[in-house]
């Protein structure tokens, strides 16, 4: 009489479906096959796939000035969070092959955790459809979601992560980018669950790792206000300020934490000047994907704080305008913020970007509204295809100079900053179309035509 | 009367055997006092070309042929400082490569394998070329590049390029004035760092270039008055540009005739090129010379003639083994007794050192507070979530 209770208990594995086996086989095969080619060496230094934070190389270097009992933050050559710097130490301690293995795994986990993100925020999409069906016109049926429409999203979602040809390059190149999209992709899980500790554990630990994570708190406390209050969120409500220090609270509780946990293997705060600051003053200007150097090696000194301010200002300062006009869809707030991290961000790298692109499938629903994604996918096809062969032409050859190489990050920029833009203003004509049928006339009959103002 | 007659004949005989022989003592006597006439004991030349560029090949042309026209009448290289701003020989527009020509029927190449370059390409500046006549050169400058002269050497200063009146245009970029070129040298005077001067310049309006000398013992020879171009000689059709000027090829034809033993003199010199095929009328300042320039042999300057002494001491040398043969301990007067390290060659590399000494343990370990803050930490996670 005691058997069926335990039996419901345990916790139930879903069998993996037969798709999500071909798509974590090949992605993980195609990992394992690059990192074992002689391209290997050469993906290490690849700029466009790591940058001075994520580097394999400089990480090599920092473990061995610690095996020398050198901490790896007094130079100016090791900018990774010290809690990753001890993970490898041990790793590398216990067998050396147990690196490629480890950046697998992490391939693999981010893997998981975008497909859970990808089956969590479509059922909350699903949710708030259900809420907010009693808003739409009546003639716009045919835009509503569904159950099936969704089902395949979370393994589009997967594959887009695992299958992306910058995100293999990036884990074959051992760049610890794999590791700052875990941090964020667990980050984006945890906000959708809902579990205001895990959240702002998760957030916290994504900014710990990567520092412009920070603003993910915004769209997340709001998130978890408005499903504390339901309806009820207002920003005048007291509760629902109240809900709202508590979450930015709990985040850098756990922020402090974790900077206290750092603390402790050498004794002092170095760590956060080599990492945060790194971060934020951008002191290297190696070329690299991000818009930063270029300006900076030609400015005056005397500029240099005032440019920094308005170029860390850029990357950061989004998250105001799009809190305010998506305070009611926190979610795709959340995700436009991981694209414009990875594209503003001081060093980026393709796996940032790549990242952003795995998130798009949930986001599938919008892209009949898009009008630019011929232009963004040449866009980034040529980016990504020409940064290596202009950088080679610049440095090796000398045929070509800075601004060639510097054009290219430009049109990788852009890119990514139209298809940014251009996800928003489908989405936001999906509302409007929502609410107002899809093809709405004005008092004439004239059709209105839309455009993002 | 046959008697008086032989006497008178053997009188007359020795009269003359007198007279021949007293004058050819004065010759003999004319001769060695000839050789300590001139005051110097050794030659210098500071050949200059200022201009780069293809279309200038002249330029580089006429110095190299009063190189070579210096050399072979015995100044070495080691007293030639020969600057060339451009490299014609291995210019890319050359069709005869390694070769400079400065006739149109390419009889003498005077760039081969003997052509000692002292100052090339872009290290021909007026800074080096006033600190190659003053010698104030870094002490780093190897001796090929200085000019060692002393308060006994004749200097042979040859310039060519494009000149103005009053300055000299080096390499395009930069001048010299005639105002500076004489206090060049009147720093040379001062620090007795010549003997004489001779200071030929083939440019436009040249003589304007010697006008402000004011140390003594200098002559100016200028292809050109004020005023006037100094003209190019005629263009090989082959190579594309003008190969010599009109001064510097008859002053070459000039020197061809001149041997290490000529007598020909500076008057000769000055008559070199009239204006009749020089088309511009050479200068000359001789008023800060001292010696009658008729007197003056082109070999003073455009030679090297060595002074000898003969003397008829003899000195013995000394055999010196010992010093040659010992070497440690065995010399006599060295230290007996000390035993002498054995020597070795350094190594190379003495990172090997480093890396012999394997980091065979890792020198830095976990702190143990560090894990346990961590085990903590993670028993905290996994509670709150349990909860």
């Amino acid at each position: 009489m005691s058997a069926e209770p335990r039996a419901e208990q345990r916790p139930q594995f879903r069998p993996v479906p037969k798709a999500l086996k071909y798509i974590f086989g090949l992605g993980l095969g195609a990992r394992a096959v690059l990192m074992s080619s002689h391209l290997a060496g050469w993906l290490q230094d690849r700029l466009e796939l790591a940058s001075p934070v994520t580097s394999w190389t400089r990480m090599t270097e920092g473990l061995s000035l610690l095996d020398h009992g050198i901490s790896p933050y007094e130079g100016d050559m090791f900018h990774e969070t010290p809690l990753v710097l001890m993970l490898l130490y041990c790793l590398s301690k216990i067998w050396g092959g147990l690196i490629p293995i480890f950046f697998l795994l992490v391939d693999l986990v981010t893997g998981c955790l975008v497909h859970e993100v990808g089956t969590n925020v479509c059922r909350h999409l699903l949710e708030k459809q259900g809420r907010h069906v009693k808003f739409y016109s009546t003639d716009s049926l045919s835009l509503l979601l569904t159950g099936k429409q969704l089902n395949s999203v979370p393994r589009l979602m997967l594959g887009a992560y695992l299958l992306n040809p910058l995100t293999i390059a990036s884990c074959a190149a051992y760049s610890t980018t794999g590791l700052h999209s875990l941090v964020i992709a667990g980050a984006l899980l945890a906000a959708v669950q809902g579990n205001r500790l895990l959240a702002t554990l998760a957030t916290a630990v994504a900014s710990y790792q990567c520092v412009y994570p920070e603003i993910f708190i915004i769209p997340v406390a709001m998130y978890i206000a408005q499903l504390e209050q339901g309806g009820r969120f207002s920003f005048r409500d007291p509760d629902s300020r109240l809900s709202l220090l508590q979450t930015a609270g709990g985040h850098f509780a756990w922020l402090g934490f974790l900077w206290a946990l750092s603390f402790l293997p050498f004794g002092s705060m170095d760590w956060l000047y080599s990492t945060r600051g790194f971060v934020m003053l951008a002191p290297d200007l190696t070329p690299n994907m991000g818009l930063f150097w270029y300006f900076f090696t030609e400015m005056f000194e005397h500029f240099r704080i005032f440019f920094l301010c308005v170029f860390q200002l850029n990357a950061v300062f989004y998250v105001i305008p799009l809190a305010v006009k998506l305070r009611d869809h926190p979610m795709f707030h959340l995700h436009l913020l991981v694209g414009l991290t990875a594209v503003f961000k001081s060093y980026p790298t393709f796996g940032d970007a790549a990242l952003f692109l795995s998130l798009l499938p949930v986001w599938g629903h919008c892209f009949k509204y898009m009008r630019n994604l011929f232009l963004v996918v040449c866009m980034w096809l040529y980016s990504i295809v020409l940064a290596p062969v202009l950088w080679h032409l610049w440095i090796y050859y000398g045929s070509a100079n800075a601004n060639f190489f510097y054009a290219v990050t430009l049109a990788y920029a852009t890119a990514q900053i139209f298809l940014l833009t251009d996800l928003l203003y489908a989405f936001l004509r999906r509302e409007f179309h929502l609410r107002h049928g899809p093809a709405p006339k004005e008092g004439q009959g004239m059709p209105i035509l839309m455009n993002l103002k | 009367m046959a008697a008086h007659s032989g006497r008178n004949w053997a009188g007359l005989m020795f009269l003359c055997l007198l007279f021949v022989s007293v004058a050819a003592s004065s010759n003999v006597e004319d001769q060695v006092g000839g050789f300590f006439k001139s005051g110097h004991t050794n030659n210098w030349a500071v050949l200059v070309c200022t201009s780069r560029f293809w279309f200038n090949y002249r330029h580089i042309a006429n110095t190299l042929s009063v190189y070579r026209s210096v050399k072979r009448l015995g100044i070495p290289d080691s007293q030639i400082i020969l600057m060339l701003a451009d490299d014609m020989a291995c210019n890319p527009r050359n069709p005869r490569p390694a070769t400079v020509f400065n006739n149109a029927n390419q009889h003498i190449n005077v760039y081969g394998d003997n052509v000692e370059v002292d100052y090339r390409g872009y290290e021909v500046t007026v800074e080096n070329f006033i600190r190659v006549l003053t010698g104030r050169l870094p002490p780093s400058t190897p001796r090929s590049k200085r000019l060692l002269t002393d308060d006994r050497s004749n200097v042979l200063v040859y310039m060519t390029g494009h000149g103005g009146e009053g300055f000299l245009k080096f390499q395009d970029a930069e001048e010299i004035s005639n105002v500076e070129l004489a206090d060049a040298f009147q720093q040379m005077w001062q620090k007795n760092r010549y003997h004489e001067i001779l200071f030929m310049i083939d440019t436009c309006q040249a003589v304007s270039m010697y006008h402000k000398f004011y140390s003594p013992n200098v002559i100016g020879i200028g292809s050109a008055q004020v005023g006037e171009d100094s003209l190019s000689h005629h263009v090989d059709p082959s190579i594309g540009v003008y190969i010599i000027d009109r001064y510097t090829y008859y002053l070459l034809e000039f020197l061809e005739t001149v041997t290490p033993d000529s007598k020909k003199t500076l008057a000769d010199l000055f008559r070199v090129c009239p204006k009749r095929v020089c088309v511009s009328t050479p200068g000359v300042r001789t008023d800060l010379f001292t010696r009658d320039p008729n007197t003056v042999l082109i070999t003073d300057f455009f030679g090297s003639v060595r002074n000898v002494e003969i003397t008829t001491e003899t000195i013995t040398l000394k055999r010196n083994d010992t010093a040659q043969l010992c070497s440690g301990s065995s010399c006599p007067g060295s230290r007996r007794g000390k035993r002498r390290k054995k020597l070795a060659y350094a190594n190379q590399f003495p990172v090997e050192a480093a890396y012999e000494e394997e980091v065979t343990k890792p020198q830095w370990h976990f702190p143990m507070y560090f894990v346990a803050a961590l085990s903590v930490f993670f028993i905290t996670v996994v509670s709150a979530f349990r909860i």
